[in-house]
């Protein structure tokens, strides 16, 4: 069962890559890091959506 | 929000990148769990240790496949939270339920019942085996069916009411959403060109052995069953496209006309068969649309409308209105769209002062004109029109390849019937090189469908420009460049493996 222990390894690299490199590295949600609670997310996104051009 | 152009069109390209890659995956393991479990029927029902051996080799092809594409849908709902947080918060709970569905029920189902497919010969009973393969086959489609109803939500939004206190859409009608008519045919298209995709493979990859003349018979029972399966699902891919179409022509007329290249409206239109459009011509001037084109009479009034006689809008009409066809222009749409964005800001203005009689009044004007809120965001009413020679061609070119897989499945599944396919070479090698043009088409198949709403994130709601979180383009560049080099490395990774396991073979190991 080699191509089963190649493609093991192959998921848990790639699992590493995308959820603790990419994910922690690149992604960090926009709204919950800027803002602490749902009220604030709404208001600014209101802000966001009636802003003047 | 005045994001820059900049940042917009990266985010964009990432977007477009990650589900590109991410498709190249996708279809493959819809289609092939369903030609497995096929096999596996027949092994189970014959008792013919052949077609088990035939069942593990395209399993094994299959496992690498679903290895490597595992979680690269993943990548796209980080782009959501870091990317697209405008339009992420706004879609509230519409993307959040199907999503979450899809989570619990489909993808254990699928990964439990996969463990049990490739680990489990000879560990559990030959019927529960079996179930386990069936099962994989359904969950994975199941998985399918979840984003397809998300993804048809934004294409045509129904079954939600936005609430302008918490500016998020909230569900008020599960079923209008599940049975959402642009979902339903989405999902039904999107599967059955898996299926096509997964017989494609299958007989790009039996026509190679009869090429180098080993596993003949395996080869050409795997042909049967593929062609037969191709055949019969290239049929209802057709008819699911039909539906398709129809649904775009009532709730996206605009990406139809682009997918037709249709500026002027027109009854009793036809659909361009071949086509060379003209890159001078520009909206609103007179230059022709086509250096040449060649056309199937009436045949876009009846796709679109099922009628023969009916008038199907050009983007001239759809732009600048058309009275006799009560088509609103999108110069007024942008007023409205204006309007209910400046009710919305009185409201929470009102609101906030504690007057709740004006707060009152400016929601009536705001659900008034909500419909149209989108065009509000409009700088100018040409920037309602997608990229027409990109849908265009890509609407052409999926709709060319699906014709000729159609006649590949008729002529493969005839010559193996009457056992002369191995003479065939040249029937041998266009199955072989149509692999490729299968990706090809399922690539096009998704920029049409979603190159063809543009500018919408959601359709008449919520352009793409507002929809993106205020980043900074640079790093959205990097992780561009980052996911580009990532899912080169497992396309190359999946390519390699397979070649491998293809060159073993079906008595190799596996």
């Amino acid at each position: 069962m080699t191509l089963g222990k190649d493609l093991w390894l192959l998921i848990a690299i790639k699992l590493f890559i995308l959820f603790v490199v990419i994910k922690w590295m690149f992604f960090p949600n926009y709204l919950e890091t800027h803002f602490s609670n749902d009220q604030e997310r709404s208001t600014y996104i209101l802000e966001q959506l009636t802003k003047e051009k | 929000m005045e994001h820059s152009d900049l940042l917009i069109d990266w985010s964009r390209a990432q977007f477009a990148l990650t589900a590109l890659y991410h498709w190249l995956f996708v279809p493959l393991t819809l289609g092939l769990t369903f030609i497995v479990a096929i096999m596996e029927t027949i092994y189970v029902r014959t008792g013919d240790m052949w077609w088990k051996n035939t069942t593990k080799f395209w399993m094994g092809l299959l496992a690498i496949n679903f290895a490597i594409g595992l979680a690269t849908g993943i990548i796209m709902e980080f782009e959501f939270g870091t990317n697209w947080s405008n339009y992420s918060w706004i879609v509230g709970d519409i993307f959040g339920a199907p999503l979450a569905i899809e989570g619990l029920m489909a993808f254990f189902m699928e990964s439990t019942f996969f463990a049990v497919m490739f680990f489990g010969w000879d560990k559990v009973s030959k019927k529960m085996h079996l179930l386990s393969t069936w099962l994989v086959a359904i969950g994975s489609n199941l998985s399918a069916l979840w984003i397809l109803i998300a993804n048809g939500w934004m294409q045509h939004p129904v079954g939600m009411h936005f609430n302008p206190d918490t500016a998020r859409n909230e569900m008020e009608n599960f079923f209008n959403v599940f049975f959402n008519p642009n979902g339903v045919s989405k999902f039904l298209h999107t599967v059955s060109s898996g299926y096509v995709l997964a017989s494609l493979f299958v007989i790009g990859i039996s026509a190679w052995y009869l090429l180098k003349k080993r596993d003949v018979v395996f080869a050409k029972r795997s042909i049967i069953v593929a062609s037969s399966f191709g055949l019969i699902t290239s049929l209802f891919l057709l008819a699911s496209g039909d539906e398709a179409a129809f649904q775009v022509a009532q709730q996206q007329p605009m990406k139809l006309a682009a997918m037709e290249g249709l500026y002027k409206g027109e009854e009793r239109a036809g659909i361009v068969a071949i086509g060379y459009l003209n890159t001078d011509k520009v909206l609103g001037d007179t230059n022709d649309v086509f250096h040449f084109k060649l056309e199937i009479p009436n045949a876009l009034s009846f796709l679109g409308y099922h009628s023969l006689t009916a008038f199907v809008p050009g983007i001239h009409d759809l732009v600048y209105g058309n009275e006799k066809h009560h088509i609103l222009s999108v110069e007024k749409k942008m007023q409205k769209g204006k309007k209910a964005v400046t009710a919305l800001k009185a409201y929470k203005a009102y609101k906030k002062e504690g007057n709740s009689l004006k707060a009152k009044k400016a929601l009536a004007i705001f659900e008034t004109n909500q419909a149209y809120m989108g065009y509000g965001y409009l700088k100018k009413p040409e920037d309602a029109v997608p990229n027409v020679a990109l849908t265009f061609y890509s609407f052409h070119t999926m709709v060319g390849l699906g014709t000729w897989f159609l006649l590949l499945f008729i002529l493969t599944l005839y010559f193996a019937m009457i056992n002369e396919i191995e003479k065939k070479r040249w029937l041998l090698y266009a199955g072989l090189f149509t692999i490729p043009m299968g990706y090809v088409a399922q690539e096009a198949g998704w920029i049409v469908a979603e190159a063809g709403r543009q500018p919408w994130a959601i359709q008449d709601l919520l352009p793409v420009g507002m929809a993106a979180s205020n980043v900074a383009s640079t790093s959205v560049m990097i992780t561009f460049w980052l996911f580009a080099m990532l899912f080169t490395g497992l396309l190359i990774a999946e390519v390699k493996i397979m070649l491998k396991q293809i060159k073993i073979g079906p008595e190799g190991e596996h």
